[in-house]
Order: C-alpha cells, then structure tokens, then sequence
C-alpha cells in the first residue's frame, strides 16, 4: 500500500499473565483519521502502548514509514515520529503551559521552537492567553488542549489519541472534536481510541473493532454508518 | 566563644551540605531518596585510600579516579538493581538502597574489619587565624568545593535544559517519557552524578572522620536532617540545611549538654516533619494530576 503510514501486523501484546492482542492486523495511510473502537478491555489502548512502545509486543511488526519499531523504546518511538496523547495525559502539572509545549519540542534537535510556539498558539488561542499559567490549575478540558498542543510541539508523523474526550464536560467535548477536525484538515494522520462512537465517527475517515484481542470488523466512515450496527457489533 | 563555634559549625556545616546536595540531585531526579548514600561517601574514601595507601598513585589522580569509579557504581546500581523494581512501592526502592549501602558497608568490614584507619594527609596543615577565630585551611577547602559544587548544580539546573528535564522527569515519568525523553538514561546518570558526588564527600570528610566501615552512619543521618530542614529537592535548601545543622550542634553541645550532639540531627528531622514538612526552602507536597 504505496501511501501507508503506520502498517501493523500480526501484532501480539499484554501484560504478565494477561494476552490481550492475538494477532491485530490495520494500516493507517498518510493524512487519514482512524478511529479504534471496542468495548473495555478489548485492547485499543494497549494497541496505541504496543505502538508508542509503552508495552512490548511479544509478537508482530509495526512499521513506520516502511521502518520496524516494535519493541523500541518510547524515547525511539517519539524519535520516529509516533507522538502520543495518552488517556491519563501525564502533563508535567507543576510547569507552566509554556514549558510543558516546549518540552513537547525538546527532543527534536532540529525543532524551529518560536515557529512552532506561534503555530499551537494559533491554533489553540486560549492557550496563548494562558502561557505562564501552571497546568496544575487548569480544568480538564483546557488540560487536555494542553497535552493535544504539546504533541504537536513534538511534529509527529502520526498522532496517537488515546480518548481525548474521556472525563471532559460536554463544551469541551465539542471543542475537542473541533480540534481533532482541524488537525485532520491539515492533513495531521491520526490513530484514535475512542469510546463515544457518536463523536469517534464524527471525527474519523476509517474505522476498526477490536473484539477479543482481533480486529473483528472494519470500514470507511461514510454517512450510511449506522451507530447502531458498530454497537452491536462492538458488544454482541 | 559564639563566633567561633558559628565559624567552626559552618565549616562543619559544609560537610553535611555536600551530602546533602548529592542526596538532592538523585532525589529531584529520580524521586528516590537515596538511603544507602551515606555508604557511598564511605566507599569513595575507601576508593582513594586503596590507589594512594595501597596501590602508592598520586592523591589527585586517585580522587579523580574515585569519582569516576563511584559515578560508574551509581549508573550501575540504578541500572541493576533499581531499574527493575521501579514501578513497584516507593518503599521497595527506599529499602534496595538500604540494602544497597549495608552491602558496601559488610564488604569494606570483610576486608578491614572494624579498624580505624588514617587517611592520607592532603590538606596544607597550620592554622589560620581571624581575629578571635581559628580556621583550619581545610575548612577553607570544604567551604570552597561546597560553594563550587552548588554554583555548579545551580547552573546546571537553572539554567541549561537539565533542569526542566529533571522537572519534567520528577513530576511525570510516563510523561517525560512520551516527550521522547530517555528517563532510564536520565535517572541512570543521575544516580552516577549523586555517587560521584558521594565520592567527592568522602574524600573531603575522612580526613576529618578518619576511615572506617561505618563512618557513613552519622554522615547519612546529617545528610538527611540537612535535607528534611531544608527542604525535599531544593538545592539552597540542602545547602543551608546543612550550615544551620552543622552550626546547631555546635551550639547545642556548647550551651545545652555535648552528650545531645549526637541526636541534634534525629531532633531536627523530628521538628521539621512535625511543624514545617516543606522544610526552610521546599514546597508543599504536590498531588499529582
């Protein structure tokens, strides 16, 4: 597949005494969004861990850009590109918004850092406004703005979001779909673990099921996908 | 009387600070305080006696051989030894690195057993007088290498990115770590840097102390106090917990009893926990988000 950015294979990972992907098969191509459902337990976050090399597969390949990282790392995944945002955020609370974005660029030796401040503060205004503030201080909406921005800080060839909406108020829900939508108009490629399917089929191109560690179904998000089917057949 | 006893409580002041400061590197980098530092110190002595006692080399070669070999011990006990256990309880790491110092302890009694040993004459003898007050030259040196030493650690954590990476890694680990930092890297050279500072310490105070296995002891204990005084992972904090510990004991050997020298440290430690846990220079506490 000439424009595949992300190819995953036979992927195998889990934790002691626990396997959780028994052989997940996806491809993510350049520019796209693509979203990975499932209900609990179902191994979507451990699939985006498996790729940023926060868990170790035991077996599989995951090629970026034609170039195998498994089992790297998730100081050489970064360094190959694959950004993440993870669930629980893991923000440096007690620094500013500034020095958390530009830690976000400080393992890129070749990173423009005023170019690429200016460009998050464009695209996320409220951030500007707020630079010195500690991030400690800030709601979670607005906190996770701040852990979206400083991925971008980080120039990822694929962004990782591992439910960006998860805990948020229904306003920030919105705003958060809001960003996702921007970035993928400006043609950010993106691998989501999404639990509201309304707003995970809002946002992606594609989507995949993962059901007993397998990808059980998959498709192109059109407006004929019926909500409904992807439920049953997520839980049926 | 009084000036004297500030002057010598300030030069033995320093000592502690030294310890304190390599206890507040490792600390604010890795999370870890390093209960095990104490035997560190007593090995770095160790260290120079063996290449200058026993192999005949130069003093300053030796020392700076010492802290190499020491920066080399702390990689690799972090690497070894506190790496693997590092998701587990905070407890765990607290009681491999009290393991870890009781180990260097036990091998330093296998080979000298409990004997007290001289260490090499390197500071200039004499006497330096100041008015009413008496300096040695080696009090000069000590104040000298701690005022570098934290003029060093200053910079290098004000002012250079080291330091917001040692913020980032402290407050964050998984964090710093999805910023493409190396942590275990980080906390490996961290705990190299500390040990190396160990060795720097022991060199410095058994002249003073003289040598033996368990000279780390009290210099743990003083570390410790001068850091709770000061402050948990404040670099001023440790260094002035240091001065007030080393001038107190002073003072409260001269004008209270010298008998309570010895727990001026373990009454510190119980004072400061109990009225200022920040300590002098520290922050509160953080809850982690």
């Amino acid at each position: 597949m000439p424009d595949a950015l992300l190819v995953v294979e036979k992927l195998e990972a889990g934790y002691p005494g626990q396997r959780i992907l028994l052989g997940v098969d996806f491809v993510v191509r350049r520019g796209e969004a693509v979203v990975l459902l499932g209900a609990n337990g179902s191994g979507k976050s451990t699939a985006l861990n498996a790729i940023s090399g926060f868990v170790r597969p035991t077996a599989g390949r995951i090629l970026l850009d034609g170039r195998d990282i498994v089992g790297q790392p998730p100081h050489r995944a970064f360094a190959a590109g694959v950004v993440q945002v993870s669930q629980a955020r893991d923000l440096f609370p007690d620094l500013s918004v500034e020095d958390n974005l530009r830690l976000g660029a400080s393992r890129r030796p070749d990173a423009d850092m005023p170019a690429l401040l200016a460009g998050v503060y464009r695209d996320f205004p409220v951030l500007a406004g707020r630079r010195a503030q500690r991030v400690r201080t800030m709601s979670g909406g607005e906190q996770q703005m701040v852990a979206i921005a400083r991925a971008l800080m980080g120039e990822p060839k694929i962004l990782l979001l591992d439910e960006p909406s998860g805990g948020l108020a229904p306003r920030f829900v919105r705003e958060i779909a809001a960003i996702v939508a921007r970035l993928k108009a400006a043609g950010t490629t993106m691998l989501i673990v999404e639990q509201n399917i309304k707003l995970a089929l809002e946002i992606a191109d594609r989507f995949l099921v993962l059901k007993s560690g397998l990808v059980a179904e998959r498709g192109d998000v059109t407006r004929a996908t019926s909500q409904e089917a992807i439920v049953r057949s997520i839980y049926l | 009387m009084l000036a004297q006893l500030l002057v010598s409580g300030f030069a033995q002041g320093c000592l502690y600070a030294l310890v304190a400061l390599a206890m507040t590197v490792v600390y604010r980098a890795t999370t870890v305080v390093n209960f095990g530092h104490g035997d560190l110190v007593m090995a770095g002595a160790f260290c120079v006696y063996v290449l200058v006692v026993l192999a005949g080399a130069d003093f300053f070669l030796s020392a700076a051989l010492a802290v190499v070999l020491l920066f080399a011990l702390g990689w690799a006990i972090q690497a070894g030894l506190i790496r693997p256990i590092l998701a587990g309880p905070h407890l765990s790491l607290a009681m491999m690195a009290i393991a870890v110092g009781y180990a260097l302890r036990g091998g330093a009694r296998v080979l000298w057993g409990r004997e007290v040993l001289p260490f090499p004459k390197v500071f200039p003898q004499g006497i330096i007088k100041l008015g009413p007050v008496i300096l040695s030259p080696s009090d000069l040196i000590v104040a000298g290498v701690v005022a570098a030493t934290l003029a060093v650690l200053a910079f290098v954590f004000l002012a250079t990115p080291v330091g917001k990476t040692a913020q980032a890694v402290f407050q964050s680990p998984r964090g710093a770590a999805l910023v493409g930092i190396d942590v275990g890297a980080f906390h490996r050279t961290m705990w190299g840097i500390g040990a190396a500072m160990a060795a720097l310490g022991g060199i410095l105070i058994a002249p003073i102390t003289l040598l033996y296995p368990d000279m780390a002891a009290s210099t743990l204990i003083r570390g410790f106090a001068a850091m709770t005084l000061g402050g948990f992972g404040s670099l001023p904090g440790a260094v002035l917990g240091g001065l007030l510990l080393g001038v107190g004991e002073l003072l409260v050997g001269a004008y209270v009893s010298t008998k309570l020298i010895d727990i001026t440290a373990y009454l510190i430690i119980i004072l400061v926990l109990l009225l200022r846990p920040s300590g002098l220079l520290g922050r509160p506490a953080v809850v982690r988000v």
